[in-house]
């Protein structure tokens, strides 16, 4: 036990005082009566003068001063650090996206700022304090400090994000402070969350100060570019979604813009809680398209959004085969394709410098005796090779499973039953994973592996595509397989990276550390050479470079669940008693509910004054001494 | 012998001694169911039948021992008999006037009980004094010489004024010695008659009893009248808690004044007034208790009255 003002227990010379006034109090008022006679049948209260033995009146008195005294000296409990804290107070500051809504005194987010700053005003000069934003990604902006103007200033610091805020994570931040502290741990959120709809932990334990009340917001709640991996900027279409989350009609007018032009604007009115679809085609040329919303509603981070229209990057693909059907079928794809071209060598004149400067080489019934330094396709590998060993053959299989989570496969529908005339059954290499599979009464094999060998993409197809009419309409999923293969095998190297906020992006594909980022806001960070990611809190162009290159990374905010700043509710913070979490493992005495011991001892003081007071009333009638 | 006195002793003397407050004393008269004594002058005889007067009660045979001073001549010499003339005694009411000079009847200072009791002697001594009846004032103290000092015998109406003056120099102050005090008083003055005790009484039952005792021994007729004022009835008006001084013994006593107290007190004071009005009773004695915040008039006007020593 320590006091935080020691030098008010000075004051515990009162004391001395109140005995002395009290012995005083006593001597001083004689009365001289006829004679004692008839007081003889009352109590002599002589010994108990003599003897200073007190009466209730100074008993009450006595803990009165004391009350009083500890008050002004602050005790507190010592902690395992020897803090002198009476309690601990966590301060959890929302910084999603919705916070940004714009309300009649400002933003929710300053609203919140400053409930929190009278909240910290009012806690005890003894009390250690924690900052926590809970965002995206929730963080300690301050740990537990009694350095008030640290928490102001970082209080004043925080901005919302545009993203949404884990609450969960924020409360496990909570949970882990309260676990560790052996004072008692309140926790204060401020939100525009109702506390109905806080996760249930943290709304039992929490302190709720709720924000803002308008639903005023048209929200862009989707943006996409639907480009195919061979088509170009003219046959690229954009469609934007925007929603009404307002609870009445909404009117306003979309521009789309294309690297800052504008190539198409459209009003709207959409119902109360609807929404409404756009689509945009004949795109003038490549680069950043912006969709922007031209309303007045209280959140503007979702009026905005991004997407990109990739140049035209032909995919170079040598074909090595000799004369079959199947190099004609492919000469007519690559004509149809613009983004395709094809160039058809045969075995003996193919040349290692040929597949250095192709993106994929497609071996067909071949596997060279020395594998290509880029992407290749093998295409029914002949029986006797090394990359693939073939254990024998198969005819007339049908697909009956395949492996939907690959980027080959995931867009096409159902393969199963699709007949295959000559199948090779080749033993998996370890580095690859079955595509598709078949199986005879006695074994089951793959039809299609894919993987990473040697630093590049190699993919096999077992069957032979000469017999199974590649651009047949009946093999539209054959076809479809074969192009997705052919994208998976030589992915796009884009020059902008379209997100959403609050995801990570990764930056083990750039060259070389350290990294420079420039946020949507303007504020550039230099990271260090080990950070592989990066988060993305923010709605706008981030711009990461290195050495005079760099790349764009568009991030969106589209989060229906943060724009729909509607509230059904605005619920008054309801105080929750707090108990501290180390006091359980702890085997000393419960420390005083959340406030300190000062409130308690004046509270204390309080009552016994009354106390006093009534007694005084009732020993001394008509008297209020 | 004390002396000196308070401006409210004098003011209460005042008071009686106006003439108008002695008109109304005019209209009173002191009742005496027997008595008494003779007129000074006689001389005790053995036999003692024989009263002195001037007014002829009748004739007897003239027997031995008889005075020979009141044979009638006269009727020897007509009818030749011995006739002696008795006479209607003239017999007087002396009336004792026993005041308690303790210091308790100066406590408490705001009951001005002994200023009261001062008064009422002076208006009793006056309507004795017109009524011919020879009155003195005997203060009983235990700080007094012999714990008694008196006043001789006042016979005239203007005597009151000497008796003034003998009251105003009354202090009270030492214990109470009511017992002592009117034994010595009546062992040097044995004459009967009315005794007036004006005293609080505030002493143990058998010290009063003792004293009582000792005039109804010596055929007095004896009025006892308690007096009291507000703050000894109630005391509440004084103080709270307090160190209490017994005003003659000097002792002392913390009390605090809860209503448990204050009811113990009250019964207390009203069982030391029952004991004495019934000890008072059983005697023969008048009793009364004066109130000084009732005031003279009330006292000699109504109570007194009532009580039946005046009318």
């Amino acid at each position: 036990m320590g006091f935080a003002e020691p030098l008010a227990l000075l004051f515990g010379a009162l004391y001395g005082v109140l005995i002395a006034f009290y012995l005083w109090e006593r001597w001083r008022r004689r009365v001289a009566v006829p004679s004692l006679l008839l007081w003889e049948a009352v109590r002599d209260d002589t010994l108990r003068a003599r003897r200073l033995r007190p009466d209730l009146l100074f008993v009450l008195q006595v803990l009165l001063l004391g009350c009083l005294i500890a008050g002004l000296a602050q005790p507190y409990r010592r902690g395992t650090e020897g803090a002198a804290a009476t309690a601990r107070r966590i301060l959890v500051i929302d910084t999603s996206a919705s916070m940004q809504a714009q309300e009649s005194g400002g933003t929710r987010f300053a609203q919140a700022q400053r409930d929190a700053l009278a909240r910290l005003r009012a806690f005890g000069g003894a009390d250690e304090v924690m900052l926590i934003s809970a965002g995206a990604s929730p963080e300690v902006v301050v740990p537990f400090t009694r350095d008030r103007a640290a928490i102001e200033q970082a209080l004043g610091a925080l901005q919302p994000v545009d993203a949404g805020a884990d609450h969960a994570v924020a409360h496990a931040f909570t949970e882990s402070a309260r676990q560790r502290s052996d004072l008692p741990t309140t926790v204060d959120v401020f939100t525009d969350i109702p506390r109905a709809q806080l996760p249930a932990a943290l709304r039992e334990r929490t302190t709720v100060y709720q924000v803002g009340e308008s639903d005023d917001n048209l929200g862009v709640e989707g943006l996409q570019i639907y480009q195919g991996r061979f088509q170009d900027y003219r046959d690229a279409r954009a469609y934007v979604r925007v929603e009404n989350f307002a609870h009445r009609e909404g009117h306003g007018v979309l521009t789309v813009r294309l690297e800052g032009e504008i190539v198409k604007r459209s009003g709207f009115t959409i119902p109360a809680r609807d929404s409404k679809g756009f689509l945009f085609h004949e795109f003038p040329g490549p680069g950043r398209v912006t969709a922007q919303l031209e309303v007045r509603d209280a959140l503007a981070v979702d009026n905005v959004a991004h997407g990109w229209i990739r140049p035209l990057h032909p995919l170079r693909v040598l074909f090595v085969s000799r004369p079959s059907p199947l190099v004609s079928e492919l000469q007519d794809l690559a004509a149809a394709v613009p983004a395709l071209r094809l160039r058809v060598t045969g075995p003996e004149e193919y040349r290692e410098e040929q597949a250095r400067q192709a993106d994929i080489v497609i071996f067909h019934r071949l596997v060279p005796g020395a594998l290509p330094a880029t992407n290749a396709l093998y295409v029914h590998p002949p029986p006797e090779n090394a990359l693939f060993p073939v254990e024998g053959d198969a005819v007339n299989v049908e697909v009956l499973d395949w492996d939907a989570q690959h980027a080959a496969l995931q867009p096409l529908r159902p393969l199963a039953s699709l007949p295959l005339q000559r199948v090779r059954i080749v033993t998996r290499p370890p580095w690859s994973r079955t595509l598709l599979w078949s199986r005879t009464p006695e074994r089951e094999f793959a039809l299609a592996l894919a993987g990473q060998h040697d630093g590049h993409r190699v993919a096999c197809i077992t069957f032979d595509l000469e017999a199974e009419r590649l651009l047949s309409s009946d093999s539209i999923n054959l076809f479809l397989f074969f192009m997705n293969l052919l994208a998976w095998l030589a992915p796009e190297q884009a020059d902008a990276t379209v997100t959403t906020t609050g995801e990570v992006y990764p930056l083990g594909q750039l060259p070389g550390q350290p990294l420079r980022v420039r946020d949507p806001r303007g504020v550039t960070q230099t990271l260090p050479p080990t950070q592989q990611a990066i988060e993305l809190p923010l709605a706008g162009e981030y711009r990461i470079s290195f050495d005079g290159t760099s790349r764009t990374v568009l991030t969106n905010f589209f989060d229906p669940v943060e724009s729909d700043i509607g509230r059904a509710s605005k619920e008054p913070p309801v105080a929750v008693t707090q108990r501290a979490g180390a006091a359980r493992s702890a085997p000393r005495a419960q420390p005083p509910p959340a406030g300190g011991y000062r409130p308690w001892l004046y509270a204390c003081a309080a009552a016994l004054f009354l106390l006093e007071w009534a007694a005084a009333r009732w020993i001394r009638p008509g008297s209020t001494e | 012998m004390a002396h000196a006195s308070s401006g409210t002793d004098g003011g209460a003397l005042g008071e009686v001694l106006a003439p108008g407050f002695l008109r109304k004393l005019d209209r009173l008269h002191l009742r005496v169911r027997r008595s008494l004594s003779t007129r000074p002058g006689n001389t005790p005889m053995p036999r003692g039948a024989q009263g002195s007067g001037i007014e002829i009660e009748r004739y007897k045979a003239y027997g031995a021992g008889d005075d020979l001073r009141h044979l009638d001549w006269n009727a020897y010499g007509r009818l030749d008999q011995l006739l002696i003339k008795t006479f209607r005694a003239e017999r007087e009411a002396p009336l004792h006037l026993f005041v308690d000079v303790s210091a308790s009847m100066a406590t408490p200072a705001a009951d001005n009980k002994f200023g009261f009791a001062l008064g009422l002697a002076a208006s009793l001594a006056y309507v004795s004094l017109r009524g011919h009846d020879p009155v003195r004032v005997v203060g009983v103290g235990a700080a007094l010489p012999q714990h008694y000092v008196t006043s001789p015998f006042y016979r005239h109406r203007q005597a009151v004024y000497a008796l003034r003056d003998f009251l105003v120099q009354l202090r009270p102050q030492g214990e109470t010695a009511l017992a002592t005090g009117l034994d010595a008083a009546l062992r040097a003055h044995r004459s009967p008659g009315v005794a007036v005790v004006l005293s609080d009484f505030l002493v143990a039952p058998t010290t009063y009893e003792s004293a009582l005792e000792t005039l109804l021994a010596r055929r007095f007729t004896i009025a006892a009248i308690r007096v009291i004022g507000v703050q000894e009835r109630d005391p509440t008006r004084a103080f709270r808690r307090a160190q209490l001084i017994d005003a003659e013994s000097g002792h002392r006593r913390f009390v605090t004044l809860s209503p448990g107290n204050v009811a113990r007190y009250e019964r207390a004071l009203s069982e030391h007034a029952g004991r004495l009005q019934t000890f008072c009773n059983r005697c023969g004695i008048s009793f009364a208790i004066a109130d000084t915040a009732a005031g003279l008039a009330r006292c000699l006007f109504y109570d007194l009255p009532a009580l039946g020593l005046l009318h």
